[in-house]
C-alpha cells in the first residue's frame, strides 16, 4: 500500500483500517482527510486499505 | 458505518456532532448550517448585491457555490498576490470557478497599485511582516472594490477554525478591541464601509475540504508560503489536540462567546471611541487616522 502525505510517499507492506493508519502516524484526525488516490473518494474511518492501494491524505488545516 | 440519517454507506463521522454522513446527507448538512448561520445573525437577503473574496482555496470556493446554489446574486473578488506558483495556480483556480458558476469575477493584481511589486516586495519595503501587510490590503481592497462595484455585502470564507483560532488567541492576550470587533457580522458603520459576514461560522474545515471534494470543487490546498509557522496555525492546532478528547468543543466555545458578545463590546465601547470619524485625504475611505488611511500610508512608503 502506498500513502502519499505532504510531499512523501510511504509504503505499508499489510493491509490497515483507516483508522489503524491514522494511529500509525500519530496523526489528529481532526484535521485529515483520507482519499482514494485513484478515485478521490473519501474514505470513512473504518475501511480496510489493501495491500495494492494507492491512498492520499489531505491535509485540512490551512493558515487563514 | 453507515449514515446517521439514510443508513446508506457513510463516508465520514463527525464527533462534534455523534454523526456519520453518506456523500449526499454531508452536502445537506454543510447546506443546513450554512443557512443557520445565515439566519441566525441575519447575515443576508435575496435582495442583496454580494461580493465573495475569493482565494481559490476550499472556504471562499465552497462559500460562493452554496450561497450561488441558494438563489443569491453572487459574484467574486480575486487578489492576485504575484507570489510565483502559488498565486498564478490561485488566481486559475478563481477563474476555472468563475466559469463554472458563470459568475463575474474581479481580479485586483497587488503589483498594479504598488508598483509592480509583489506582497513580499512591498512589505520588505515597508520593513513590516508579510501577513500584516497582506491583511491591510486585502481588507482594503475587498472594501474599496466592492463598493465602488455597488455591493451591499462581502463575504468571507472564515470557518469555525478560523474564529476559534482566533477568539483563543484573542482571549489569551486579552486583546479587547479585538473581541468586541470579532463577530459573524460587522455592520456597516460608514456608507462607504460594506457589510461583512462570515456564513462558515458554524463549519470546521474538514467538513468543508469533504464538501469540495464530494462536490468535485477544484481547490487549492497547497498553503501560502508565508503561512508556515504562523501562529494561527499553532492555535488551530491546540485547539484540534482538545477537539480530540472533547468533541464539539470548537463550537461550544465560540457559540458560547457569541451569546457573550454584548460584554466585550460595551468593555472595549466604553474605553475606546471605535467609530472612524475621519475620511483618508487620499482616497476618501474612512479612517481613524487624522490625514491619510494606513492603505495609502503604504503606498507611500513603498514607493517613497
Amino acid at each position: 500500500m502506498k500513502v502519499y502525505f505532504r510531499d512523501h510517499v510511504e509504503e505499508f507492506d499489510r493491509p490497515l483500517v483507516v483508522n489503524d493508519l491514522i494511529l500509525k502516524l500519530n496523526l489528529n484526525a481532526e484535521e485529515i482527510l483520507i482519499l482514494d488516490k485513484n478515485t478521490r473518494k473519501i474514505l470513512p474511518s473504518d475501511h480496510k486499505i489493501l495491500i495494492d492501494d494507492e491512498i492520499e491524505i489531505r491535509e485540512v488545516i490551512s493558515g487563514g | 458505518m453507515k449514515c446517521s440519517v439514510c443508513k446508506k454507506p457513510a463516508i465520514i463521522k463527525l464527533r462534534a456532532h455523534n454523526v456519520s454522513f453518506c456523500e449526499k446527507c454531508l452536502q445537506d448538512f454543510v447546506k443546513r448550517r450554512v443557512r443557520e448561520a445565515i439566519n441566525n445573525f441575519k447575515m443576508i437577503t435575496k435582495d442583496d448585491k454580494i461580493l465573495v473574496a475569493v482565494s481559490g482555496g476550499k472556504d471562499s470556493l465552497a462559500v460562493w457555490e452554496i450561497l450561488h446554489n441558494m438563489g443569491y446574486d453572487v459574484d467574486g473578488f480575486h487578489i492576485d498576490l504575484g507570489i510565483d506558483s502559488y498565486s498564478e495556480l490561485s488566481t486559475e483556480k478563481s477563474i476555472e470557478f468563475s466559469k463554472k458558476l458563470d459568475r463575474k469575477l474581479i481580479i485586483a493584481d497587488v503589483r498594479d497599485h504598488f508598483d509592480g511589486k509583489n506582497i513580499f516586495e512591498i512589505a520588505k519595503k515597508a520593513g513590516r511582516v508579510t501577513c500584516s501587510v497582506c491583511g491591510l490590503i486585502k481588507r482594503y481592497l475587498m472594501n474599496s472594490s466592492a463598493y465602488k462595484g455597488g455591493y451591499t455585502v462581502l463575504v468571507t470564507g472564515h470557518n469555525l477554525d478560523d474564529e476559534s483560532a482566533a477568539l483563543f488567541g484573542n482571549l489569551m492576550f486579552w486583546r479587547d478591541n479585538y473581541l468586541a470587533s470579532q463577530y459573524p457580522v460587522l455592520p456597516a458603520t460608514d456608507p462607504k464601509l460594506i457589510r461583512k459576514v462570515k456564513p462558515l461560522i458554524y463549519l470546521t474545515e474538514r467538513e468543508i475540504a469533504a464538501y469540495n471534494i464530494v462536490k468535485g470543487i477544484d481547490y487549492i490546498y497547497d498553503e501560502c508560503p508565508f503561512a508556515e509557522g504562523a501562529t494561527s496555525i499553532f492555535m488551530k492546532k491546540e485547539l484540534n489536540n482538545i477537539e480530540k478528547k472533547s468533541p464539539g468543543m470548537k463550537l461550544k466555545l465560540l457559540k458560547g462567546f457569541f451569546r457573550r458578545h454584548d460584554v466585550f463590546k460595551e468593555l472595549s465601547e466604553n474605553s475606546n471611541n471605535l467609530e472612524t470619524n475621519h475620511y483618508c485625504s487620499v482616497c476618501g475611505f474612512p479612517t481613524m487616522a487624522d490625514d491619510k488611511c494606513a492603505y495609502c500610508r503604504l503606498i507611500d512608503k513603498v514607493k517613497g
